[in-house]
């Protein structure tokens, strides 16, 4: 059977008390989509990747992974195949775990390390420190380092096991301008490729490199709209998901977002 | 490591292992909100306050040996002195354990018994019979 639904959630909520993070959230990612995930602050984007890669239980509803069902049995098989990124998570947690250490936990897709790792492994994540300037400072704690600096980090982590998905939870975020460039170079050869998948979830439109199919618009942990991009990512849309007139305009690289009070 | 029995390895490592680092007992820690202890559990030491694999105790105890005894140390640019100290015991159990699992003699599990040695590192071996040992020392 030919794999088709990376993720497929129904009817996901997840409830803390009486207060919901997500609800009744319907959507599937399939082989070979980009996903834009778009939201406010606080509308329910990371407790979603935090769902799907296990790290945070949903109260109510299905999700399968890999046209699998998701269970205990399989939850990190399922992570070696999803690279994740997140500050907003990993900065609760990592704080003096060294660089090389965080970067091969990918391997397996847990924080910390749970088996021996071989010779491959170390050459490969010195290679990925390479590649995102952090060669020289691979001994050093996670804390020590510039928030840029952990965001790449946690990209050479998520890169680490070459998976099939990437969940990646606002990954500019403290990136310099040349760092921004590379990732963006990065995603756009990869999904030109069609290697992999992402999912990308930002509130910043500025940040958005045009390489999204989809979008799933997220509002106070409900989802808002979700479709093809050019149908949700518009003006129109738009302007009722932030309650006020707003135009999206669509650079050669990037989009911008304009409130209608700063035409002139 | 199958994905089922990776709880009951870090639990088996909390008892045969120690920190890298400091030499402590580890602690298999709940780090995250999920119920699924595979997701959520990670050892952890709570002098160093990180996550960490840990080592065998007798690895460790050879390596703080090694440093101390033989005033051996590799990060001579950290003016911590006990920093200076804990790093190098660290790098030095990395080296003897990598030794060891590359040689097929330390698993995550602990230290494997009886020895097998890897096929495919003895041609890089020399074997030293009997004989040749007498004639080395002249009998």
């Amino acid at each position: 059977m030919d794999m088709n639904h990376l993720i497929k959630m129904q009817q996901v909520s997840c409830k803390i008390g009486k207060h919901y993070l997500l609800q009744n959230i319907t959507w599937q990612v399939k082989q070979g989509e980009q996903w834009l995930v778009f939201g406010e602050n606080g509308s329910g984007k990371t407790t979603l990747l935090s769902a799907i890669v296990g790290y945070r239980n949903y109260t109510a509803g299905n999700l399968s992974l890999f046209d699998s069902p998701y269970d205990a049995a399989n939850l990190l098989e399922y992570r070696k195949k999803i690279g994740w990124v997140s500050t907003s998570f990993f900065n609760k947690i990592l704080q003096k775990e060294s660089v090389l250490s965080i970067v091969l936990s990918g391997k397996t897709g847990t924080l910390g390390l749970s088996e021996y790792i071989d010779n491959q492994d170390i050459l490969r994540a010195k290679q990925l420190l390479q590649v995102f300037r952090l060669a020289q400072k691979k001994d050093l704690p996670y804390k020590m380092l510039s928030k840029g600096e952990q965001q790449n980090v946690l990209l050479a982590r998520a890169f680490f096991a070459e998976p099939e998905i990437f969940l990646l939870d606002e990954p500019n975020s403290g990136l310099d301008f040349l760092a921004r460039m590379q990732l963006k170079r990065i995603l756009m050869r990869m999904a030109n490729q069609r290697q992999v998948t992402f999912v990308y979830v930002t509130h910043y439109p500025e940040e958005i490199p045009p390489i999204f199919t989809h979008c799933l618009l997220l509002k106070h942990g409900k989802i808002f709209q979700q479709g093809a991009m050019r149908d949700v990512f518009c003006s129109q849309v738009l302007s009722e998901f932030f309650s006020q007139t707003v135009e999206v305009l669509q650079e050669k690289d990037y989009f911008h977002i304009r409130l209608q009070e700063e035409r002139v | 490591m199958e994905q089922k029995n990776r709880t009951e390895v870090l639990k088996s490592r909390k008892f045969h292992c120690c920190c890298k680092y400091c030499g402590s007992d580890l602690e298999l820690q709940r780090l995250v909100f999920s119920e699924d202890d595979n997701a959520r559990a990670e050892l952890y030491c709570p002098i160093c306050e990180k996550l960490e694999f840990g080592v065998e105790k007798e690895i460790y105890a050879a390596a703080e040996y090694f440093v101390d005894e033989m005033e051996f140390q590799c990060y001579s640019d950290i003016e911590n002195i006990p920093q200076q100290r804990q790093m190098t015991i660290a790098k030095v159990v990395e080296i003897i354990s990598w030794g060891f699992v590359t040689l097929g003699y330390l698993s995550e599990t602990g230290f494997i018994y009886p020895v097998k040695t890897l096929e495919q590192l003895l041609h890089e071996w020399l074997n030293v019979k009997k004989e040749d040992l007498q004639l080395l020392i002249g009998e």
